[in-house]
C-alpha cells in the first residue's frame, strides 16, 4: 500500500479493519490500536472473536458473509446497536457514559477480477450525537410529564370554575328573587290587610240593604216596592250577592297564595348563607316544592313519606339547591306521567333525603360519570349537566353523601345523607369558617 | 425533463421491465446463495410519474394497511431512494436466517429490519447498476415510518413534488413465510442514464 494511503488510514479519525473470509484481522490502522491496546502486528492474521471475545460472533459472521457475498454495504446504528466494540468512553471527564457510542460500516474490498477480497470494517465515534439526542430524549419525557401535570390542573381550574359559575348564578338569582319578594310584599301585605275590612264593609252594605228591603216590605206601598223590585232585577241584585261572597273567598285565597310563595322563595333564597343554622330540612323540602311547583306539576304526582327528623346542623340555602336539582331531574327523568317520593329519616346521628323517582332510570355507563361537571344525557342547550356535581360539592360541604341507584327502566333513587352536627372547626381539612 | 419520464414508449417500457427482471434476478440468486433458501423478487410494475401523484397511489399494488416503512437512498450517477414496506411483525421471520438473537426487543426488530433493507436494496440497485454500467454508493437506511400506511407516508406534504420513475417490487422467502415490498425510486434527473442505456439495448438488437 502506497505511503500516503497507510499515512491517511492512520491519521484519520475513524476506526479502519480489514477482515478476511475467515473473520481474520488482516490490518487495523491507529485508531484501533489505540483503543482496542494492541498494535496492528500483533493482531495481524489473527481471528476477530479471539481479539474481542465479547463480540455476538453469529451476528458479526452473517453480516460480513453478507458483504462478502453480494459486494454491498452493510451499515450499523449507535441506535439499534449502541456499542459493538467495547471501547471506553470517548469523554473520560464530562461524559455521563462509560462506553462509546459506534457507527459502523462494513464494505467489501473489491479486487481487479471482481472478487472481494477483504471487508473493510469502520468505526465511527459517534457518542457526542448520541450524548446530545439522549438528552434532548430525557427533556422531552421531562416536558411531556409536565404537560401532563398541567392538563390535570387546567382540568381542575376548569372544574372550580364550573363550580364558582354555578354558585354566583345561584347566589345571582337569589338576590334578584329576595329583592322581588321584597316588593312583592309590601302592596300584598296592604292589599290582604284592606281585604279584611273590605269584606266587613262589603258585610254591613248587604244587611243595610236587607234592612232597607224589611222596612220597604212593612211601608205596604205598592208602587215603592215595585219600583224597589225593579232596581233589584236591573242590577240582578241577587246574582250579585251570591257572587260576591265567591269572588271574596277566591280572591282571599290568591293572596294567600301570593304571600306563601313569597315566603317560600324568601326562605329557599337566603342570602347570607354563609350561616350554619340549625334547620327543619322538611320545611326546606316543602318550601323548594313550591318554588318549582310548575315545572312539576304536570309531570308527577309528589308522596311525602316524611320521617322523625331532628333539626340539622347546615347551610339552609344550599340544600335547598340540592333538593331543588334532585326534584327537577326527576321531574325531567319521567316520560308522561309519574311519580316523584319524598322519604326521609334517622339513622344513629345521621339523617337521610330520599328523592325517588318512576321515570327512565340510568344506564350503568352513565352512573359513574354522573357527578362529573358538564355530564349530561340531555340534547345540546337543554341543562348545563352542572346540577348534579354542584349538588355534589355541596353535600361533601356538609361532611355527608350523595347516593345514587337505579337501573335503565326502573327509575333512580338518589339519597342525601347528613350528619346531624358538623365536625368542630380546625379539627376537618376540608372545614370552612362560619360567614365565608 | 419530465417529458422523457412521461413519454416512454412501449417499446422502451418493455425493455426497462426486460432489464429489470434479469437485475432482479441476479440480486435474488445472490440473496439464494447468502441465505441458503430460495427467495423471489418480482418487479410487478413500473410507473414513471410524480412521487406523490394519487393515481399512483391508488395504481400501487402494495397493500394500502398500516406498515412499518424503512427508506434507504443510493447515490451517484444513478440516484434515488428505496422504501421497504414490512407489515407489523417487521422482518422477525429472518430472524434467525439473519443470525440475530433476542428479536422480541425493540431495538433488535428494528436493526434487524434495517439490516434486511440494506440487503435489499443492495440487491435491487446493483443489479439494476450493473446492466447500466453504473457505479453507486449507498447510505444507511432508516425508518421512516410506523404505524402509516404507504400511502398516507406518500401523500404527505413533505414529499411533494419529486418526480421519479418508480418500481414495485416484490420480495418473498417463502420458506419463511417471510413477505415484503419495495418502492424503487429513481430521480428524474438520472433517469436518463437507464433510458440512455435502454435506447442502446434496443438499437443493438
Amino acid at each position: 500500500m502506497p505511503a500516503e494511503l497507510v499515512a491517511v488510514l492512520q491519521s484519520i479519525n475513524l476506526g479502519v479493519l480489514l477482515l478476511d473470509s475467515q473473520y481474520r484481522v488482516a490490518f487495523w490502522n491507529d485508531f484501533m490500536a489505540i483503543h482496542s491496546g494492541k498494535g496492528c502486528d500483533e493482531v495481524r492474521g489473527r481471528s476477530l472473536f479471539d481479539l474481542f471475545p465479547e463480540l455476538p460472533r453469529l451476528w458479526v459472521q452473517k453480516k460480513v458473509d453478507g458483504v462478502f457475498a453480494l459486494h454491498n454495504l452493510a451499515f450499523t446504528s449507535w441506535q439499534q446497536r449502541p456499542h459493538l466494540f467495547s471501547f471506553s468512553g470517548s469523554r473520560p471527564i464530562t461524559g455521563s457514559t462509560e462506553m462509546m457510542y459506534q457507527n459502523c460500516t462494513f464494505s467489501p474490498m473489491v479486487e481487479a477480477a471482481g472478487t472481494v477480497k477483504y471487508v473493510c470494517l469502520t468505526i465511527s465515534d459517534a457518542t457526542e450525537t448520541a450524548a446530545q439526542h439522549l438528552q434532548l430524549e430525557q427533556l422531552n419525557q421531562l416536558l411531556r410529564a409536565e404537560q401532563s401535570e398541567q392538563t390535570r390542573l387546567i382540568r381542575k381550574l376548569e372544574d372550580t370554575q364550573a363550580q364558582l359559575l354555578q354558585s354566583e348564578k345561584m347566589a345571582a338569582i337569589g338576590q334578584l328573587a329576595a329583592g322581588v319578594a321584597h316588593e312583592i310584599n309590601n302592596p300584598v301585605g296592604y292589599v290582604y290587610s284592606n281585604f279584611s275590612s273590605l269584606e266587613r264593609y262589603v258585610g254591613d252594605l248587604f244587611h243595610l240593604i236587607e234592612s232597607y228591603q224589611a222596612l220597604a216590605a212593612e211601608h205596604q206601598d205598592a208602587a215603592l216596592r215595585a219600583q224597589l223590585e225593579q232596581a233589584n232585577q236591573a242590577l240582578d241584585y241577587d246574582f250579585l250577592r251570591s257572587d260576591m261572597a265567591d269572588l271574596v273567598r277566591e280572591s282571599r285565597q290568591g293572596l294567600e297564595r301570593v304571600k306563601q310563595i313569597v315566603q317560600d322563595l324568601r326562605d329557599f333564597s337566603h342570602i347570607d348563607s354563609g350561616d350554619w343554622q340549625e334547620a327543619d330540612l322538611h320545611k326546606g323540602l316543602d318550601s323548594t316544592l313550591n318554588v318549582i311547583w310548575n315545572e312539576i306539576k304536570f309531570k308527577a304526582e309528589v308522596v311525602k313519606n316524611y320521617g322523625e327528623l331532628q333539626p340539622v346542623q347546615c347551610l339552609g340555602s344550599q340544600l335547598n339547591q340540592v333538593f331543588m336539582n334532585l326534584i327537577i331531574n326527576a321531574a325531567h327523568a319521567i316520560e308522561g306521567q309519574g311519580t316523584i317520593w319524598l322519604e326521609t329519616g334517622a339513622q344513629d346521628d345521621w339523617v337521610f333525603v330520599r328523592v325517588r323517582d318512576s321515570g327512565s332510570g340510568i344506564a350503568p355507563e352513565n352512573l359513574t360519570r354522573l357527578f362529573d361537571p358538564f355530564f349530561t344525557t340531555k340534547p345540546v342547550g337543554q341543562g348545563t349537566g352542572l346540577g348534579l356535581s354542584v349538588s355534589y360539592s355541596i353535600v361533601a360541604k356538609h361532611h355527608g353523601r350523595l347516593e345514587v341507584e337505579s337501573e335503565p327502566g326502573k327509575g333512580a333513587v338518589f339519597t342525601v345523607w347528613l350528619p346531624l352536627c358538623q365536625p368542630p372547626q380546625g379539627n376537618s381539612a376540608v372545614d370552612l369558617p362560619a360567614g365565608e | 425533463m419530465s417529458s422523457q419520464l412521461a413519454n416512454l414508449n412501449e417499446e422502451q417500457r418493455d425493455a426497462l421491465q426486460e432489464l429489470m427482471n434479469v437485475a432482479m434476478g441476479q440480486g435474488a440468486d445472490r440473496l439464494a446463495r447468502l441465505t441458503e433458501t430460495f427467495v423471489t423478487l418480482s418487479v410487478p410494475r413500473i410507473h414513471a410519474v410524480d412521487v406523490t401523484n394519487t393515481s399512483l397511489l391508488n395504481q400501487l399494488t402494495i397493500a394500502s394497511q398500516p406498515a412499518i416503512i424503512t427508506r434507504q437512498s443510493f447515490l451517484g450517477r444513478l440516484r434515488g431512494e428505496v422504501m421497504v414496506c414490512f407489515g407489523v411483525n417487521g422482518a422477525d421471520q429472518l430472524a434467525d436466517l439473519m443470525g440475530y438473537e433476542g428479536v422480541e426487543k425493540h431495538s433488535i426488530q428494528d436493526e434487524l429490519m434495517l439490516d434486511v433493507t440494506n440487503i435489499l436494496t443492495g440487491a435491487c440497485i446493483n443489479g439494476l447498476a450493473q446492466q447500466v454500467d453504473i457505479k453507486v454508493s449507498y447510505g444507511s437506511p432508516s425508518l421512516l415510518s410506523r404505524g402509516r400506511s404507504l400511502q398516507e407516508v406518500l401523500g404527505a406534504e413533505e414529499l411533494r413534488g419529486h418526480q421519479a420513475l418508480v418500481l414495485e417490487i416484490h420480495f418473498e422467502v417463502a420458506t419463511h413465510s417471510f413477505y415484503c415490498d419495495l418502492l424503487v425510486c429513481i430521480t428524474e434527473d438520472t433517469v436518463g442514464t437507464v433510458i440512455e442505456v435502454i435506447d442502446q439495448l434496443l438499437s443493438d438488437i
